[in-house]
């Protein structure tokens, strides 16, 4: 008997926490960087909060948070999802302020201006979730995950690498500046599942 | 009693009437379509230029655009914060935030081209501006637009790195801290090579206007890449 309640306590006292596979993450974000995996919407034009979403999900291991709108399922009409899947500034917002029962939330690391992005910025891990201001009003508007380190393949610079869909990209260099004509008004913030 | 009701003449000073309200009305409504013509030309002038300024504001004077790396006195470094500030407020309202927050964001813009010694724009300009719709309802008004804008910039970057030999596997993993030490001593040492790129891309602005003392100043204004027209 005194097992039994043992036991049972301690399955009441603690909760199972998911922990972030961060690789894992970053294999799934390099396998589908460039492509769509048929298990999700194919043909969203704004993809990139919804691509990391999985990265985080089927690479790394996160449950869905139906509360809190971090989800997607498929029924017979289709797919169906919430805010959290599939825009970058309410991705952001379940990432820092929502812990479940089987999740532990995310870490800010923190944001980096446009007057300092070092190529290779060693506070960033992979499996590290991006997350960009263009400076243009509309706050932050884009996601992308870190995947490696190294060289861009598509620029002549080295440091830590990006995958992000909408324009879809395989390892660019993180801070964009190479493809963004805005780039002197771009804060790029970084968050890390726990 | 037998006395016409309705005479010829009656009829012809109805129609008269008649005619004279419809010509009324008409020039009435003609020249609030005129009005609201001349409103909307102005506002899409005020929109023209305020993207012109967001693109160009913050780019240094052409001595400092030839190489990222030349470094910018303070006094033209204090020039350029203060035009920031006085082109500004040609557009945008000081009664809402939105002043205060463009004067930051491209004050922020001038730092990164001067601190940034390895990236420096020689220009940003706007392409092209497609109006999707300009709606006036008094002195408010509401436009979206899709702007263009494209830079040519200037990149000092390190030449002559294999990246192969700072890899110790060929597993899905971190580069070791010892390598990647060595591999940023090799960029800081590696000899540097000017190179020039020209990115652009396409939002979508939605933007929010009124009308204060007669001029259109903006009170809103949010843009975001349309798809596959991002970095």
């Amino acid at each position: 008997m005194a097992l039994i309640i043992v036991v049972t306590s301690l399955f009441m006292t603690s909760n199972v926490y998911a922990s972030y596979d961060r690789i894992n993450a970053t294999i799934y974000a390099d396998t589908w960087a460039l492509g769509r995996n048929s298990n999700y919407p194919t043909n969203w034009g704004s993809d990139c909060a919804d691509f990391v979403s999985q990265c985080l999900h089927e690479g790394g291991g996160l449950p869905f948070d139906d509360i809190h709108g971090w989800y997607i399922y498929k029924n017979l009409t289709g797919f169906y999802w919430g805010n959290a899947w599939s825009v970058a500034k309410d991705l952001m917002s379940w990432l820092l302020y929502y812990e479940g029962d089987n999740y532990q939330g995310a870490t800010y690391i923190g944001n980096w201006g446009p007057d300092y992005q070092p190529d290779s910025n060693s506070l960033i891990q992979f499996g590290d979730v991006l997350i960009y201001d263009w400076g243009t009003g509309d706050g932050w508007s884009h996601a992308a995950i870190v995947a490696d380190y190294g060289q861009d393949p598509n620029s002549p610079y080295y440091g830590n690498l990006q995958d992000q869909h909408t324009t879809d990209r395989k390892w660019a260099i993180w801070h964009l500046r190479y493809y963004n004509d805005n780039w002197a008004t771009t804060t790029i913030a970084v968050i890390r599942p726990n | 009693m037998n006395k016409k009701l309705v005479t010829k003449e009656s009829i012809l000073i109805s129609l008269a009437v008649l005619l004279i309200a419809v010509i009324a009305i008409m020039s009435l409504t003609g020249l609030q379509d005129k009005n609201k013509n001349d409103e909307i030309i102005k506002i899409k002038q005020l929109i023209s230029d305020v993207e012109n300024m967001e693109a160009s504001v913050y780019i240094l004077p052409e001595a400092y655009t030839t190489s990222p790396d030349i470094d910018v006195p303070s006094d033209v470094a204090d020039a350029m914060y203060k035009r920031v500030v006085s082109e500004a407020e040609k557009y945008y309202s000081a009664k809402s935030g939105i002043l205060a927050d463009r004067i930051q964001v491209l004050q922020m813009a001038v730092k990164a081209e001067i601190e940034s010694k390895d990236y420096r724009d020689k220009n940003h300009f706007v392409k092209k501006i497609n109006f999707i719709s300009v709606d006036v309802s008094g002195d408010t008004a509401t436009v979206i637009a899709d702007v263009t804008k494209q830079s040519t910039t200037l990149g000092l970057v390190p030449e002559g790195i294999d990246i192969s030999k700072y890899k110790t596997s060929d597993k899905k993993e971190e580069m070791k801290p010892e390598m990647k030490a060595k591999l940023q001593e090799d960029i800081k040492n590696a000899p540097k090579k000017l190179v020039t790129f020209t990115p652009g891309g396409t939002m979508r602005f939605y933007y929010n206007l009124a009308k204060e003392d007669g001029v259109w100043k903006i009170t809103s204004r949010k843009g975001d890449y349309l798809p596959g027209q991002g970095p």
